[in-house]
């Protein structure tokens, strides 16, 4: 039988993890997700600083060269 | 009695000859010209190139009618004093010496019942073809040929991330060739950019299944509401803001990026070009003047040591040298180094366009302006975005994988979810995670992907969804790949989690 939803499901879950080591993992891995934005923090502002146009580049013209 | 002017059909002839370097022999010196060079760098450059390529062989085909000059003949030249005529002349390029007494059996073999064979030996030493138009000072139309191998002789990589398959036929006979589309800027319906957008839409249009425009159609959708210049015909050049109408009015979207850091300008680059989206490349020349080329391709060395030790990953993009062009000033896969350049105290990037013989084009150097992508609308995610969250997570990654003191290699770009799903097949996943990615997972048509990789092989892919403006939170999955080792399966496991993405192992 196909389903007629308004809205697709969500994706199947993962099965949640309540093991003290996992905690903790998912823990240690939360402090390393915070070191590694910290240290790449400006790099990604680098990285979308180039999606800000303004509009003396959007009247650059590129005319035939000769 | 009048003339009977137009009441008969045109002949065919095909004529094959030994191919020579100087192909502008071939070609008759426009009468009159004395402000243009004879012959055009153009001929100089594609006889350069295609005998760099090894051709031995040209057929030309004495009629052939071209869609984009058919355009731009109905649109300008039909309107003009000189008659120029509505059809080309089409040169085929082979590296296999053949005469016509053996281009003759071949047709004779094929019609003997062995047409795969006579086409397969065509197929075999085909490097592609160009479009003769009849315009004088301006002959080359559209024309594609074979890139160069795949690796320097110094053993650099060469990457076409931009190239397609094109089908021309010859005699009967079906021809393929890899490449992109090139032409000369006619100076009339067409100018540099016009050129460069129409090269870039050659790749990106046929994968969205629109219809490809013509020289003279982007000209026109270009001109239509953006005039600060007077007349969209003869073409004076066109402004950022008219590429980005002439993209939309194409059925795509305009991303344009403005040049930041020779590194970032290189991620973009490599980003796009591996997504198989060609940038128009905005440049602009130390004494002001702007032009536009299309980007095909990437050169390639080593990935680059961490310029930062304290970071756990090496950037791919560390690795690009240079991008192959298609400058309608010279030809097609003109090389460009990329490299830095100080103007006004601030360091820009520049590039500089070489001769297939590697000669600089003299006294040139210009300055990236911008990159200006026609983009499938649904594409909303930039690869600035991707590269912001790859940092994150190449870094978190190299974190916990102290036992490559390289650190980790992170590169950033899209993929058609359909394409990624058939590579999966070869990933060693479990049955349970290759269940899951090919049949439990949506995905968007495209997918962002971050590849965390090593020397020896592919640690980790993360995808993201594409229709999302922000990468984050927008993680579908984590998907483990070949070299990950064991020992880090549960950090990787919570790494997903904390992605709010399913991990698929």
């Amino acid at each position: 039988m196909i389903d007629h939803k308004d809205q697709p499901s969500q994706q199947p879950a993962e099965a949640p993890q309540t093991a003290p080591e996992s905690n903790a993992e998912e823990q240690k891995v939360r402090e390393i997700l915070e070191k590694a934005r910290q240290s790449v923090k400006a790099l990604a502002k680098d990285a979308i600083a180039g999606e800000e146009v303004d509009t003396e580049l959007l009247n650059f013209r590129m005319r035939r060269a000769e | 009695m009048l003339d009977a002017h137009g009441h008969g059909y045109p002949s065919q002839t095909i004529k094959v000859i030994p191919f020579m370097a100087e192909l502008s022999k071939l070609f008759h010196r426009p009468e009159g010209l004395i402000e243009d060079p004879w012959p055009p760098p153009q001929l100089v450059y594609l006889g350069q190139y295609l005998d760099r390529l090894g051709c031995k062989t040209v057929v030309i085909e004495s009629h052939y009618i071209d869609r984009d000059y058919l355009n731009d003949f109905a649109l300008f030249h039909a309107r003009s004093l000189r008659g120029y005529p509505h059809f080309c002349q089409r040169m085929h390029f082979f590296d296999t010496p053949f005469d016509s007494d053996h281009f003759r059996n071949l047709v004779h073999q094929g019609n003997a019942g062995k047409r795969k064979e006579s086409q397969e030996y065509l197929q075999q030493g085909y490097l592609g073809y160009s479009v003769v138009r009849p315009l004088p000072g301006t002959p080359v139309g559209r024309t594609v040929l074979a890139t160069l191998g795949a690796t320097t002789a110094a053993g650099r990589k060469r990457e076409f991330g931009a190239v397609r398959t094109y089908a021309s036929h010859l005699a009967g006979f079906r021809l393929e060739i890899q490449g992109l589309a090139f032409q000369q800027q006619d100076q009339a319906v067409s100018a540099c950019a016009t050129t460069a957008l129409w090269t870039s839409f050659h790749r990106v249009a046929p994968m969205e299944g629109l219809t490809l425009q013509t020289p003279a159609e982007v000209t026109e959708a270009a001109s239509r509401y953006f005039l600060a210049d007077g007349r969209a015909l003869p073409s004076e050049g066109l402004t950022i803001d008219q590429i980005s109408e002439a993209i939309r009015a194409a059925g795509l979207s305009p991303l344009v990026i403005s040049s930041t850091t020779l590194i970032e300008d290189k991620g973009q680059l490599l980003g796009f070009l591996s997504s198989g989206l060609a940038p128009v490349l905005a440049i602009k020349s130390l004494n002001g003047m702007g032009h536009a080329v299309c980007s095909v391709g990437v050169k390639r060395g080593d990935v680059q040591p961490r310029s930062d030790p304290k970071l756990h990953y090496r950037d791919q993009a560390t690795s690009v040298l240079g991008t192959y062009t298609h400058d309608d000033r010279l030809g097609p896969y003109a090389f460009a180094d990329l490299l830095p350049w100080t103007v006004g105290g601030r360091i820009s990037t520049a590039l500089m366009i070489k001769w297939p013989d590697k000669t600089p084009v003299p006294d040139e150097i210009w300055l990236l302006k911008a990159l200006i992508v026609p983009v499938p609308l649904k594409l909303r995610l930039t690869i600035g975005r991707l590269r912001a969250l790859g940092f994150n997570v190449a870094e978190a990654l190299g974190q916990m994988l102290i036992e490559f003191p390289d650190g980790v290699i992170l590169n950033c770009r899209f993929e058609l979810s359909n394409s990624y799903r058939s590579r999966a097949f070869d990933f060693k996943l479990s049955d349970g995670g290759a269940h899951a990615l090919m049949c439990e997972v949506t995905l968007p048509r495209y997918v962002g992907l971050i590849e965390i990789s090593v020397p020896d092989g592919p640690l980790l892919d993360v995808l993201l969804d594409s229709t999302e403006t922000r990468a984050n939170p927008a993680t579908l999955a984590c998907v483990r790949r070949e070299r990950l080792p064991a020992r880090i399966a549960s950090q990787v496991a919570a790494l997903a989690k904390a992605l709010g993405a399913r991990l698929i192992a």
